[in-house]
């Protein structure tokens, strides 16, 4: 289930970054290793909200700079 | 390659001078992003300075945040072109000297050089004034025959025609590490705002790069370092309405996401709106400077600020709706300003939506007309001592208030206006207009 989880966000993040998903890796930093500028991070992680029906906790935005990390909170947020 | 190594040396580092303000820095959120993120831009200035350079010419850029220290051995050029602004020329001086005192010819060039030729003169063997264009070609090849002149005067008008323009050197910055790269569409602004100490300041007009030579560097751009978030390093990219269509429908097959600076008249074409929501832009800085019409009275040449305060909320309002931010930037220090404009612009920003927020205090930076306007009135409080021109040190004194005043508001407001709660609240207004629109 989180292996999916984590499939499905990649494939989020690569078609909203235009990126090819098989370059993306679980761990890779969104900003120090894809460069995504901080308004591109936060539209990504909007895009997640809107696909996988969940919201994510303000405060912990800014630690949602992974794919794996991601997929986590909506795990986390699928669960409460 | 005539064996002929120049290097062309930004240095953009800008940090605050107050040591309280320092520390607000590192605790608030939001604050001084946009210096960083300007600091962390690579020199157009200097890749365009490259790309005038002739091609048997080896050019090496580079980026210098602080002075190397004392005993650190500066990489040897034959020639070397350093670039800065006000709040750290006084380190781009020191390290142009110490290259002299090695026997290497240093330029310097850009902005603050541009408004004060005679003062760096003294730490340079060439000082180039406005624009490269049509100075930097003559300057490499009187170099080349041992006769370099101290002054060189580059075009003030017509640097974008056929025979002036110089493609920047993007491929310069392959293999480096950017989240933004810079193009530039336009130079000058007719606004003429008296503070602006922008690149209006070293043009005698405004001036406009042709759509298909813009398109031209963001493909070069993008190729140069991967998808990156492209900044137009224009003082107001829009204030052609039909020439700024054009350009974002040729940018929207692009697929880039990009921000730029312009003014508030966008929100007033609702076409220009949504062409710059599909093109990808993702922010928009717009200097508001203050939302009352008393204050913006004269501070600009034809009144276009103050005719449009009035309908600054409603403004926000249609951009942001589109998926663009707004990046609001508030001036605190104008002459009407009494200490009762803290908490009206905080509550201004709050009700705005505003989605990023600059608040900057009153800078005087030279060859400004507020800058002579100040020195004229004896306001300035340290003339010359350009560190302060950081745009959050005060460097002169208020009319309708004092100095403390100033400096205690400004701190006020920048503990109310980039606090936790608010810049969470503000990531959130923006990712339910993302949501809202986007799929």
């Amino acid at each position: 289930m989180k292996q999916d989880l984590l499939e499905a966000t990649r494939t989020l993040v690569a078609e909203a970054t235009r990126r090819n998903a098989s370059t993306l890796a679980p761990d890779d930093d969104l900003v120090l290793e894809l460069g995504l500028d901080s308004l591109e991070g936060l539209r990504v992680l909007a895009l997640a909200e809107k696909r996988f029906g969940v919201r994510f906790d303000d405060a912990e935005l800014h630690d949602m700079r992974t794919l794996r990390r991601i997929a986590d909170a909506v795990a986390r947020r699928r669960e409460t | 390659v005539s064996g002929l190594r120049i290097g062309l040396v930004a240095m953009s580092g800008v940090r605050v001078r107050t040591p309280q303000l320092a520390a607000l820095g590192v605790s608030l959120p939001q604050f001084v992003n946009r210096g960083k993120v300007i600091a962390s831009l690579p020199s157009l200035g200097l890749l365009t300075v490259a790309g005038l350079t002739p091609d048997d010419v080896e050019v090496v850029y580079r980026e210098v945040d602080e002075l190397p220290p004392e005993d650190a051995e500066l990489e040897r050029f034959d020639l070397v072109g350093i670039s800065s602004y006000a709040a750290q020329i006084r380190d781009a001086y020191l390290l142009a000297d110490r290259y002299r005192a090695l026997g290497v010819p240093v330029v310097l060039g850009g902005l603050h050089v541009s408004m004060l030729p005679d003062e760096a003169q003294q730490h340079a063997d060439a000082v180039v004034r406005y624009g490269a264009e049509g100075a930097w070609p003559r300057l490499v090849a009187d170099f080349r025959a041992g006769r370099m002149k101290p002054r060189y005067e580059g075009l003030r008008s017509g640097v974008f025609d056929e025979a002036n323009y110089a493609r920047p050197r993007f491929d310069l910055l392959r293999g480096r590490a950017y989240n933004r790269v810079t193009v530039q569409s336009s130079r000058g602004c007719p606004l003429d705002c008296e503070f602006c100490a922008a690149s209006l300041r070293i043009t005698s007009g405004f001036q406009q790069k042709p759509v298909e030579r813009v398109i031209d560097e963001v493909r070069r751009a993008v190729a140069a370092v991967e998808r990156p978030f492209l900044e137009f390093a224009d003082d107001n990219t829009f204030v052609n309405k039909r020439w700024g269509k054009e350009l974002l429908r040729a940018l929207t097959p692009l697929g880039v996401r990009w921000f730029t600076e312009t003014d508030v008249s966008i929100a007033d074409d609702l076409e220009l709106l949504d062409l710059l929501a599909e093109s990808g832009c993702r922010q928009v800085l717009i200097g508001f400077e203050n939302p009352w019409e008393d204050g913006l009275a004269g501070l600009d040449a034809a009144d276009f600020k103050r005719k449009r305060c009035g309908r600054y909320l409603e403004s926000i309002e249609r951009i942001q709706s589109r998926g663009v931010s707004v990046n609001g930037c508030f001036i605190v220090g104008l002459d009407t300003h009494t200490p009762d404009v803290f908490p009206n612009l905080k509550d201004f920003i709050d009700r705005s939506g505003l989605l990023e927020v600059q608040i900057t205090v009153l800078t005087p930076f030279p060859g400004t007309p507020l800058y002579d306007r100040l020195r004229r009135e004896d306001r300035l409080l340290a003339d010359g001592d350009w560190d302060r021109c950081t745009l959050f040190d005060v460097n002169f004194v208020p009319k309708r208030m004092s100095v403390a005043d100033l400096e205690q508001g400004l701190m006020w407001l920048f503990r109310e206006v980039y606090s936790e709660p608010q810049y969470l609240a503000r990531q959130r207004r923006y990712m339910e207009i993302v949501k809202t629109r986007e799929n």
